[in-house]
């Protein structure tokens, strides 16, 4: 896996992006994005959400708080447990894109 | 056991169920690095979102739904749902978009409710919505999405008020009528009052009568009856006599070459309307009873609409009739013009409100429904010293199963509006108090999913009606619309009623 490679998932989203994690990957999607990486919690709702942690709760508060037709990023370690996810009101309705970047490749 | 789920590895797979546990199968039916497009809006909670998978594997998950367009088109303007619906159908139109196999059955819109139904019942898997099939002053236009258009605030009329006889011919029917008690005197004016009929003679066994009608609606009074039935001077006959008296006088009528219309009912029980249906059958007349509530705006309207599938497949019906006779009407009819206690007589009358009134009820419910009465039960009370009943129950079992309650009473005080109503798989008509449809069916000049109104009118014209129609038949050479048959029909489910009656069982309706 890339921070290349993630960027790429983002696609058109990768305007405002926010980095949920703190590890290697996390770090080089950071440094990649530079203008396009969302630091303030208090401005806009980012148009995509790369989430690095491997935890389901990230993912579904990611989809709450990406902006509406943005992208969740699923990156770095892959969650072991399923999710509880409401895709009807977080997903289905606002066009939002959940997409995966193996933590191999 | 393997689903075959895995081995699908489709490129795109699109969740249309709008179950929210689908998820799981929707991703695993999709390829490495595959896409699944949630179209279907999924209620509820997912509570198996397998990430593991969707990461490891490169799946995109896709909320596809039209409001993001809406949000899309805001941002960026331009008309993106547009774009998409002209790229779908220039797809449909060139071939890309094969569609032919998701089209189904063509619903008219107005209809929906009753698409759904089907499709819940699985009578259809597949079916879409017609547009074209809408009047054109109910179709969208433009931008206007989400505005219907203003439904008509009353209800609607459906048919012509008064049906014009459908005849082709020329000529005028010459008419006899024998009795000019009340019936007869109704007859008479029906007579003068049709375009294609002339009242010529007139006849009654008690003096004076004959002269009273004749002097208010013209024609001769005679003073016998073969006199009135002279194929010199009259075509057609109507009988305005005693029920015992109908198939006797059906026979004289037929063998004389006359044309006949009896006041209902067609004999004094069925045996006797049998063989007044024989005579006329072998001489060669034509032979009708007199039911003119067909003839009606509302009954018309109704028939016209059950014959195009407004009420579907029959499920059930309910008359409930009522009347106030007075002691007098027993041995003198309403009026008391002539006095003679016949209708009060079993032999004379064959029964009492069941044949007397009822008859008019039952024959409504068989044009209307084209439907067969297999099987009557009844209960019937009859006053203490009287040989007619004054109220009767009866239950009718239809072919197909459908059932009705027929329920008449002749001495009910104050005579509360009656009532009459049919239902079927798809609607339901009201004739009393109120005419009027409900039907999940889209007909012309009716409101799916309303009641719509049924034309009304008084009860004045329906005899002349009755008449116009009878007149032009026998000019026209052509059956009656009140066959003998369909008559005969009504009589034995009568028959049924009075011998469950007395049997105090449920008995089979013989054939007619």
């Amino acid at each position: 896996m890339s921070a290349q490679q993630v960027l790429q998932a983002l696609g058109s989203s990768a305007r405002r992006v926010e980095v949920v994690g703190e590890g290697k990957l996390a770090e080089e999607v950071r440094l990649l994005l530079g203008a396009a990486l969302q630091q303030d919690p208090a401005a806009a709702p980012p148009t995509g959400v790369v989430v690095a942690t491997g935890d389901p709760a990230a993912v579904a508060a990611a989809l709450v708080r990406v902006d509406d037709l943005g992208t969740v990023v699923l990156a770095g370690a892959a969650p072991r447990e399923p999710a509880v996810l409401d895709l009807y009101g977080d997903l289905h309705v606002r066009g939002l894109v959940l997409v995966g970047v193996p933590s191999a490749g | 056991m393997s689903d075959g789920l895995d081995d699908v590895a489709a490129a795109v797979v699109v969740d249309a169920t709008g179950d929210a546990e689908a998820i799981g199968p929707a991703l695993r039916a999709a390829r490495d690095g595959g896409t699944v497009v949630l179209l279907g809006s999924p209620r509820g909670v997912s509570p198996d979102v397998p990430l593991r998978d969707l990461q490891e594997r490169r799946l995109r998950l896709v909320g596809a739904h039209v409001s993001a367009l809406a949000t899309q088109a805001k941002r960026e303007g331009g008309d993106p749902f547009g774009a998409l619906a002209r790229a779908f159908l220039e797809g449909v139109a060139s071939g890309r978009v094969p569609a032919h196999d998701l089209s189904g059955e063509a619903t008219d819109p107005r209809e929906v409710g009753l698409m759904y139904a089907r499709l819940a019942a699985r009578e259809l898997d597949r079916v879409h919505l017609d547009w074209t099939m809408l009047p054109p002053a109910q179709r969208l236009s433009g931008r206007r999405l989400l505005r219907w258009p203003a439904l008509p605030e009353t209800t609607c009329a459906v048919l012509p008020a008064s049906p014009a006889p459908a005849r082709t011919g020329a000529g005028v029917l010459r008419f006899a009528v024998l009795g000019c008690g009340d019936v007869g005197d109704a007859h008479a004016r029906a007579v003068a009052r049709a375009r294609n009929a002339e009242l010529v003679l007139l006849a009654d066994a008690v003096p004076g009568l004959a002269e009273q009608v004749a002097s208010r609606h013209g024609g001769t009074a005679v003073p016998q009856v073969e006199q009135a039935l002279d194929p010199d001077r009259v075509d057609a006959v109507i009988l305005a006599v005693p029920h015992d008296l109908h198939a006797p006088l059906v026979t004289q009528a037929a063998r004389a070459g006359l044309h006949v219309v009896v006041e209902k009912p067609l004999g004094v029980d069925l045996r006797a309307a049998r063989r007044a249906a024989l005579a006329a059958e072998r001489t060669g007349v034509l032979l009708s009873v007199c039911f003119p509530y067909r003839y009606g705006a509302g009954p018309a309207a109704a028939r016209a609409l059950a014959v195009a599938g407004a009420l579907g497949p029959l499920r059930g019906a309910a008359v409930v009739f009522h009347a106030d006779k007075p002691a007098s009407y027993w041995v003198g009819g309403f009026s008391g013009r002539a006095t003679s206690p016949w209708r009060a007589q079993r032999d004379r009358a064959g029964g009492g409100v069941m044949i007397m009134n009822l008859t008019h009820h039952v024959d409504l419910l068989l044009h209307l429904t084209g439907a067969v009465v297999e099987q009557v039960a009844a209960v019937a009370r009859t006053a203490p010293g009287q040989e007619v009943e004054e109220a009767i129950a009866a239950t009718l079992t239809f072919t197909g199963g459908a059932v009705a309650t027929v329920i008449g009473s002749s001495s009910t005080r104050g005579a509360p509006p009656s009532r009459l109503e049919i239902w079927g798989e798809l609607g339901t008509l009201q004739l009393e108090p109120e005419a009027r449809l409900w039907t999940e069916r889209a007909l012309p000049g009716v409101v799916p999913g309303r009641w719509n109104a049924l034309p009304e009118d008084g009860q004045d014209d329906v005899r002349t009606a009755y008449v116009e129609h009878f007149a032009a038949a026998v000019l026209d050479g052509r059956p009656p619309d009140v066959s003998a048959q369909q008559a005969l029909a009504v009589q034995a489910v009568v028959d049924a009623a009075y011998r469950s009656v007395a049997s105090g069982r449920p008995e089979a309706v013989e054939p007619a």
